[in-house]
């Protein structure tokens, strides 16, 4: 049998072992790079303490595995029992004695620790307040990086929903349907003004066609006056004609005396000839003109009053289309507002989503505070092993890491820190919590 | 409009409430702790709603939700635990202590703005 004070340093090795080993599985079950960093922490530490201990580290999950495995085989019998019973068929053979502990710890590559060892060992545990402390400073200083990123995040986020927040209301400012209403009613009044302006023209062109026509009916009222005057020459003329036909009769009656009258009757006979001759003449010019006059300022007026309404039809129709095609123009820009619109809102949706998720952080900050008590505790319990070393007759004062781990579990706030918990440690399924993340009462 | 006030000891809690709050047009007021929240009403803020953290050093918010309801300012102003604490336990003693409902942290901006006009006083 293997005396009590070996006994009592395997278990407190064993113990330790244990620490580290659940301290790491239940680190690892959280899902935090971190603790990437808090388990190789822990390894390294491991693996100095072996290094100094002259691979008493290995001896330590040594012993922890050979109390298990001893604890196995008394309550089995048969693996112990097996290897003495070969032992003792070897020292038949030798016909010598062995001690039978000594030959199982070196079958199984124990070497027992010197109280030198047990010292050295004390001093490495000493060391682990100093890793716990660096991995806590480093827990802190991940929640300050956290920190910082959410805060510079969310002001980029609100930078980014302030730009688009003003390119919106720009957007909706020039293009809104009141401005574009009123644009369209200043082109609307100016379209009115164009089409009165034609009405005007048209009126115009209508009193022009009138005065041509009045015009046309005074020019041939005062050719008439001039014709009745030509009229009056005319009957004058042949008045004096007749006038001296018979100052010529007269003349001849009279015989030689009156010579003198028939020449002068004769020159009488003569003017009037001429001058009826004359008015003739002009009556017929003067009858030529006013017919040639009345006849172009007839075709002209037409000639003018054609173009002018096919001129008038033409704007017409060019303000017709004009107006359509500016109702059209409203139209467009009424859906490219309602697009604007509902891009809007498609924008400020996951905008306002992420400004809810950077409450992440905090949750992380929480999470990393509970991992740092944990390694509070699991250093608290490691400086209860080394002082069982140091003074043995603490030893069995010293709480199981479970129970300061599962005291530690009391102050989990959220529900998978309560599941990771107990599935790595197993003790009792998670807390039944309310699911609903809202509930008013 | 009355505004909200919002207490929480996490400055990114504070943040992302404060422009969530701002985007959907309403007004509000924030507090580290639970004894500024305090002062606050006491110096006259008249909130027409409180979104308190849960786990905060110095008083917890069902605590801070006790005191208020305490107070005549804020005997029936509507109060929100808002908290990563999911326990049933907790949220029963929010109740007795007088709040109007419970909120798992991270809560969706689409959640959580309906209830803040739902509950919120004019």
């Amino acid at each position: 049998m293997m005396p009590f004070r070996s006994k009592r340093r395997t278990a407190v090795l064993a113990a330790l072992a244990g620490t580290l080993a659940a301290s790491v599985s239940l680190f690892a079950q959280t899902p935090l790079p971190l603790l990437a960093f808090a388990i190789g922490l822990f390894f390294v530490a491991a693996f100095r303490l072996g290094h100094v201990a002259g691979g008493r580290a290995a001896w330590a999950k040594g012993s922890a595995d050979a109390a298990a495995s001893r604890a196995r085989d008394e309550s089995a019998g048969d693996g112990e029992l097996h290897l003495v019973r070969a032992l003792q068929a070897r020292d038949d053979d030798a016909g010598n004695v062995i001690d039978f502990e000594k030959a199982v710890a070196e079958r199984r590559g124990i070497v027992e620790p010197s109280a030198d060892d047990i010292h050295r060992l004390v001093a490495q545990l000493s060391e682990y307040p100093a890793y716990v402390d660096l991995l806590k400073r480093h827990l802190h200083s991940v929640t300050t990086v956290s920190q910082d990123a959410a805060e510079s995040l969310l002001k980029s986020l609100l930078d980014v929903d302030q730009q688009v927040t003003t390119l919106m209301g720009f957007l909706q400012s020039a293009g809104s349907s009141d401005s574009s209403e009123r644009i369209l009613g200043r082109i609307e009044d100016q379209l009115s003004g164009c089409r009165q302006h034609l009405v005007n023209l048209g009126e115009e062109q209508k009193q022009s066609s009138l005065d041509a026509v009045a015009f046309q009916a005074k020019l041939a009222a005062e050719t008439d006056s001039v014709l009745k005057v030509l009229d009056g020459v005319q009957q004058i003329a042949r008045q004096t004609t007749m006038l001296s036909l018979n100052v010529s009769i007269e003349a001849a009656r009279v015989g030689d005396l009156g010579e003198g009258f028939s020449v002068i009757a004769h020159e009488i006979r003569s003017l009037a000839s001429e001058v009826q001759h004359l008015a003739d003449n002009v009556h017929e010019r003067v009858s030529g003109l006013m017919l040639s006059v009345g006849a172009d300022l007839k075709e002209q007026s037409q000639k003018r009053q054609d173009t002018e309404t096919l001129a008038m039809s033409k704007v017409t129709d060019a303000l017709g289309l004009l107006t359509t095609n500016l109702v059209l123009l409203l139209q467009h820009q009424r859906e490219v507002l309602c697009r604007v619109k509902s891009e809007n809102e498609d924008i400020a949706q996951p905008i306002l989503s992420m400004m809810g998720n950077i409450q992440f952080q905090d949750i992380v900050r929480q999470q990393i505070e509970q991992i740092a008590s944990m390694a509070q505790e699991v250093d608290a319990h490691i400086g209860d092993v080394r002082d069982s070393l140091a003074t043995p007759a603490t030893i069995l004062q010293i709480d199981m890491l479970t129970e300061r781990l599962d005291r530690l579990s009391s102050s989990y706030v959220m529900r998978a820190q309560r599941d990771i918990h107990s599935t790595v440690l197993g003790n009792g399924g998670p807390a039944a919590d309310p699911v609903d993340s809202i509930e008013l009462f | 409009m009355k505004p909200i006030l919002l207490v929480d000891d996490s400055t990114t809690m504070l943040a992302s409430l404060s422009s969530i709050l701002t985007k959907a047009g309403l007004a509000f007021k924030t507090a580290a702790h639970g004894q500024e929240a305090i002062d606050s009403i006491t110096r006259g803020l008249a909130p027409s709603l409180i979104i308190t953290d849960y786990h905060m050093p110095g008083m917890h918010g069902v605590e801070l939700i006790s005191r208020l309801r305490k107070l005549p300012a804020t005997r029936f102003t509507p109060m929100l635990v808002l908290t990563t604490d999911s326990q049933q336990d907790k949220r029963a003693a929010a109740k007795a202590a007088g709040a109007t409902g419970w909120l798992v942290k991270p809560v969706d901006p689409a959640a959580l703005l309906p209830v803040v006009r739902q509950v919120m006083v004019a």
